[in-house]
Order: C-alpha cells, then structure tokens, then sequence
C-alpha cells in the first residue's frame, strides 16, 4: 500500500501526520474521551451486581460484555484512545516547541507591522525631544517596568523593545509534558505494583495478599494485635482501628510494632501500604460461665455451632451487637443473645451483657438457671487494603508540574512593547500572547508616561 | 426537630439579602439607572458577609456539639459554601471589569442554590414530609450537624471541597454570561430591524462578554484541576487508590476535558463567540451533573445524596 503520491508530492503518511499534529484533533479526541467515560457511569464497572443482571436481557448483556462496556476504562479501545491522545500530545509539541523556543531566544527587537496585529495597540506622540535625549529618557521608563529592554539604531531611528516573561510560553509546554508524566506514573503502578487484601482475624498473622484469586508472597508479615469499631452517641460508626505489628523472620520489627492503622492513616513498610478498609466478626464469640458457688470458667462458641458445656447443656450464640442501646435504651456496650439447651430437654434463650454482671444474675435467677453467663466480646476480623504502588511519585510530580504550568500559562503572557523614536515623533506599540484585555490597560498607562515623560521640560 | 441553629437563621436573612440584590439587578437591567446596580452590589456584599459569618459560626456550633468539623462534610453544607463562592466571584469581577449588569445573569445561581438548601427547614415549618421518594430526597436536604464518617476525617477533606467548590463556582458564573453572549447576540442580528435600544442595549458587548466568559474558565480550570488532585491525594490516602473510575472521579474529568477543550478551541477558527458559549453552558451542564447528578441518580464511593 504505502506511500501515493499525489499532486503536492504529499503522502497518506504525511496527511496523517499532519493530522496527528492538529488541533482539531487534540478537541476531536478530548470530546470523545468526555463523551465515552459517560457510559462508564452509568453502566456498572466490574462485578455485575445479580439486580442488574436479572433486569437486563441476556442479549444485551452478552452484546455489552464483548464490546468491553463492563471493564471500558481498562479496554483496548479506551486505552488506545489515550493512547492517540498523548500521541497527539507529543506531535503537537514537536511541532511547535522549537519553533517556541526560537521565538523566545531570539527577540524581535524592531517593531514590524504584524508584530502586534492580534491586539492592536499603538499610541502616537508628537515631541519636542532630540532623538538621543528622547531615547534614553524613554529607554530609562521601560527598564524601569520591563526585566528585559533592549535598543537599536536603524535607518535613524531608534528602536525601543521591551518584553516581560518570554519564558512564560513555554508554560502550556510544561502543562503538556506533566499530562505525560502522569500517565507515565499510572502505566509504572499497573506494570510494577498490585492491589490486594488481607483479612486477620484479631491475633491472626499472615504474609500473603490476596490478588483477586491468585496469592502473592510479601517477604514479611503483618499481625493484627487488635481491631476495634468506636462509635459517636447517635450510634454511627466514629473510628475503625487496627493495631498491627510487622514481623520480620518472626519478629517484631523496630518502630512498626503496635501500630495504629485508621482510615486516611495507613501503614507503610518497604514501599507496601496497608489501609483500613473493612471489617467483621470472625464468628468467635466468648463468655465467662460462673456457678453460684463462685466457681468460674471461659468458654469459646464457634459461629453457629453449639459449645458443650460441662454439664452436658449447649449453648450457642444466636445474635450479638457491639452496642446494645439500640435494644435497650438506657444500656449500653455489647450484648449477645444465647439460646442454652440443657441435657433434661429445656431450652431457654438469654441474652447475656458485657457490662452489667448483675443483670446477668438476675437473668440467671429469673430462667431458673445454676450458670450465669458474662459475655466477654467477640474476636473481629479485620480487612486490610494492601497495595504496592512505585509510580505515584511520578504522578504527583506530574501533578505539582501540572498547576505551576498552568499558573505560568493562565497567569503570566508574554508582553512585549516597542518604542520607535525618530526626531519629533515616538510610536509606541504593544503585544500580549494572552489577556489582551487586561493588557490593554497596562499598555494605555506606559504609553501616557512616554507621553508625559517627553512632553514635560525638565 | 423544633431548634434551628444560629448559622440557619443567618442564612435566611442571607437569602433576603441576595432577593433584594437580585431584585435589584432585574430593575437596573430594565431601566438602565446605574445606581440601582450599585445598590445591588451593596446588598450583594452585605449578603456575603453574613453568609461567611454563617459559615462561620456552623464551624462554631459544630464543635458545640462536640463533633468540631469544618462545615463541608454534606450536601446541604455544601451548597451553602457554592452559593457563597458564587456572589464572591460575581464581587471579584465586579471589581475588575464593572459590568454590573452581569449580576442579573449570575445572582439567580446563587440565590436558587441557598433558597434550595434552605428548604428543609422550611419544610419543618410547614409540617412537611420529605418521604422516601428521590423527588423528596432532591428536593429536601438534611441541614443538621452530623459527625465526620472515618472516611471524611481528614484536613484533605476542606482542600477538596473548597477547590471543588470555587472551581464549580466560576463554571457558573460562565454560564451565566455565556447566556447573556448569545441573548445579546441574538438581538445585535434584530437590532437593525428593531431600531437598537432597549433593555438588552445595557448588555456589554459581545466582545467583553466573550472575555468575561474566557477569564471565568480561566479562574475555575485551575482550580478545578486543583480539586481533582486533592481528591486524588485524599483518595491515595483513604482507599489505596489514587483513581478508581469512580462515577463522580469520571464526571469530574469530563468536565475537565470539555473545559480543557474550550481553551484550545480558542486557538481553533469559527470556536470563538457562539460556539464558545455553548460549550461553556455545556460544561457547567456537565459541572452540575458531577456535583448533584452523580451524588442522588448514580452510585458509588462518593454518594451521599439525601442520606446524610
């Protein structure tokens, strides 16, 4: 197939390149982009909840599912469209940067007619001044206002040039380059890092995560010392904590021992972080059984499964909560509810409290029991987030790179001004790459101090 | 719930003072008297101060109450601090530019969003009944002081929610003179016919309006982008995961990339004037579907429509 040269020596490639490198299609593609993730939000991503599947017909589904419409932001195609688009990127700026950075190190000293075409700005003044005298009072008011001045004689004029932050073009080029980076950062943590979890019940320890199925060796290992779930007084959630220990070869290590692990604070050992994420009852509940006489044991019921007791009663947990005074409003603190056979037939249900053991005798006493009940809690688990990550640090430099680029582009335009001098006459002209507006005004003052400055006898 | 707090009772007042500023804009614009807008204007400034005392003081009470939190943390709150960030802004550019007349197009954002928020107590009041219905829960918010959720406490939490919130702030003051572009547009075509005049003369011309219109974006892309990546950064902090294609992390960049698309456009021939408008109304359409579509008609990590 290759090259078809048509009448201007022009190529297909040469057309797709210069296509490549428009701006047309730098808005084509940004439209596009905004258009697709659209879908993304408003068909489900991942695992498809069973309501969404029952209400969906199985064509439809199948249709979505090939088209990569579940998982679009990971498919071929929407890669590929970020993919043209920091193609585009680089085409742009190679296009135009050397052209940028020739314009920048190398001023236009003298004014030409369209070197201020865009915007506009001339003022003339009529003086009294010698060339010579009216140049340098007027070359001393530039440099006064402008970090960069310069002066040249032609044709027996003489030809002020004044300019302020020419670097300042190259902001949109930082701006472009940091967009890169990121991407570059997101494509390092895809490629070299993972995302998992790991679930330890509390006193459980482990140095495996879980990578949605396969498993992966951490080289070290995490103990959950403890998990607790505080609450404010209306009774939502106030703080999940974790206190972890890192165990290398067994020990504990030095300054990562009874660590405290909350959302928004999470633990960070050898470039691995572990984050809060979720937790439950590891279905272990406990209890402090005592006789009258005093005599005490402690025992363990698994989940839904029934505890022998000595006397030959069995006992399991039917229900627990962490606050009871959802139930009972003037209690408060955890409470189980027991269901106790006993080896005569009888079966009662209790509920037992952690921390009103008096309540629990009278539970005792009113049942017709010998075994008083105390619950002690129950053992959590807790859900860590564990995730490796070496290309965030790329992403925030592209990040920081990102908003100082724009500040410079938004924020600080290449102004330039020129004063062509000849006896009897200045023209003064003036240029902003941006704000013209803004600029306007800037350059309507400067011209009325020339004005003033060669107009008043000293 | 029988007691509203201070910060609430200051807010109403607010909304009357936006009333009579917007009232006074509407009549500036109809009889061209150029006093009437500087009286807007007071009222309008007025109005902003006691609303950044109500801000203020639901700082205050929050901590009264012994959950102390900086007063963003839900729907209600935040639409207090977007209609605040909007007259700030109409304030800001009125100062740089002096084109009262935009207020009529920009005061109603404001205005609307306050009296919105304000409705659930006006709801109290009347004996009214959200109900469970999604109208009930768009149109009635919840404005008690609640404690922070793990997941909000964090200081990222006011970085967030105040770039976000002056960025959404410009978008809609761009809006609001991107519409009046294109009224003035559409009667600069009849003017010639109609003899010129009128009402609609007092509408700057369409090369200031474009300008305003540009410098708007220019103040809210900045900071917009700004809002994404404190989010990102709070995001990485929380959960792990600095992007997670979260319905409201890809509204938000949607309305990035329409806005990013606006500014090269300039540079793009027959992308200036109408078309410009229209992609800016277009974004804060977008704007607006990230900050409320998102939170009460999709679901995600980020929803807290109505619930709170």
């Amino acid at each position: 197939m290759g090259a078809c040269l048509g009448p201007d020596n022009k190529t297909v490639l040469t057309e797709m390149y210069a296509w490549l490198c428009s701006l047309r299609f730098t808005i084509t593609l940004l439209l596009a982009i905004a258009l697709l993730s659209v879908v993304g939000t408003l068909l489900p991503q991942g695992p498809l909840p069973p309501e969404y599947i029952a209400h969906i017909s199985p064509e439809r589904l199948s249709v979505y599912s090939r088209l990569g419409l579940f998982d679009m932001y990971h498919s071929w195609w929407f890669i590929a469209l970020l993919f043209l688009f920091s193609l585009n990127l680089v085409c742009c700026s190679i296009k135009r940067l050397p052209h940028v950075i020739d314009y920048i190190r190398s001023p236009q000293l003298i004014h030409n007619a369209d070197s201020s075409s865009a915007s506009a700005l001339e003022a003339g003044i009529e003086h009294q001044q010698g060339l010579e005298h009216a140049s340098a009072v007027v070359f001393e008011l530039l440099k006064q206002s402008y970090p960069y001045t310069a002066k040249t004689a032609q044709d027996g004029q003489v030809h002020l040039f004044a300019q302020k932050n020419s670097w300042g073009r190259l902001g949109v080029y930082v701006v472009h380059f940091s967009i890169l980076l990121i991407f570059a950062g997101a494509i390092v943590g895809a490629l070299f890092g993972f995302k998992g979890y790991m679930l330890l019940a509390e006193g459980e320890q482990s140095g495996v995560v879980d990578l949605d199925g396969r498993q992966r060796e951490l080289g070290f290992s995490i103990r959950c010392d403890s998990f607790t779930v505080e609450h404010y007084p209306n009774g939502a959630p106030r703080t999940y904590r974790s206190v972890l220990t890192v165990q290398e070869n067994g020990k504990a290590v030095e300054g990562y021992a009874g660590v405290k692990v909350v959302v928004n604070q999470p633990l960070e050992y050898r470039g691995i972080r572990f984050y809060q994420a979720t937790y439950g009852s590891a279905g272990r509940f406990y209890f402090n059984v005592s006789t009258p006489d005093g005599k005490m044991a402690s025992i363990e019921v698994n989940g839904e499964d029934a505890a022998r007791l000595p006397d030959g009663s069995h006992v399991r947990v039917l229900e627990t909560t962490q606050d009871v005074s959802m139930y009972y409003r003037q209690l408060n603190g955890a409470a189980a509810v027991l269901e106790i056979a006993s080896p005569d037939g009888r079966v009662d249900r209790l509920v037992s409290f952690a921390e009103y053991p008096e309540l629990n005798l009278k539970t005792a006493r009113d049942a017709n029991r010998r075994l008083i009940f105390d619950y002690k809690g129950e053992r959590m688990y807790t859900g860590l987030k564990v995730v490796k990550d070496p290309g965030v640090w790329l992403v925030w430099c592209g990040c920081i790179m990102m908003l100082a680029g724009m500040l410079v582009a938004f924020f600080m335009p290449h102004k330039r001004v020129w004063v062509v001098l000849s006896d009897g006459r200045a023209d003064v002209y003036g240029h902003s790459s941006k704000n013209a507006t803004l600029f306007r005004t800037e350059f309507q003052r400067m011209a009325e101090a020339v004005r003033t400055s060669l107009t008043t006898m000293d | 719930m029988s007691y509203t707090l201070l910060s609430t009772q200051i807010l109403n007042w607010t909304s009357l003072l936006y009333f009579i500023a917007m009232v006074l804009f509407f009549v500036l614009f109809a009889l061209r008297r150029r006093v009437l807008g500087t009286a807007a204007m007071l009222f309008a400034g007025g109005g902003l101060l006691l609303h950044t005392t109500a801000i203020a003081i639901r700082w205050f009470e929050s901590y009264q109450q012994g959950y102390g939190h900086a007063p963003m943390s839900n729907m209600y709150e935040s639409v207090v601090f977007f209609s605040w960030s909007i007259v700030l802004l109409l304030i800001l550019i009125d100062w740089r530019y002096r084109q009262r007349v935009i207020g009529v197009f920009v005061m109603p954002f404001a205005l609307f969003s306050l009296v919105w928020a304000q409705l659930f107590t006006v709801a109290v009041l009347v004996g009214g009944n959200a109900g469970g219905t999604l109208l009930g829960r768009m149109v009635v918010m919840d404005d008690r002081i609640a404690p922070l959720m793990p997941a909000l406490q964090s200081n990222w939490l006011l970085y967030h929610v105040v770039t976000c919130f002056l960025g959404y702030a410009a978008f809609a003051v761009a809006c609001g003179i991107s519409i009046m572009y294109l009224i003035k547009r559409h009667v600069e075509s009849d003017a010639d016919r109609a003899g010129g005049g009128g009402m609609l003369s007092l509408l700057p011309p369409t090369d200031v309006l474009d300008d305003m219109n540009y410098r708007a974006i220019v103040i809210g892309f900045p900071l917009l982008t700004l809002g994404i990546m404190t989010g990102s950064a709070w995001a990485n902090y929380a959960w792990g995961s600095y992007w997670s294609w979260d319905p409201k992390e890809t509204w938000s960049l949607i309305v990035w990339f329409i806005y990013a698309a606006f500014l090269h456009a300039r540079f793009t021939h027959g992308w200036v004037g109408k078309r410009a408008a229209w992609l800016s109304i277009c974004g804060f359409a977008a704007t607006l579907f990230c900050y409320l579509g998102v939170n009460l008609l999709l679901s995600g990590l980020h929803s807290y429509g109505g619930k709170m």
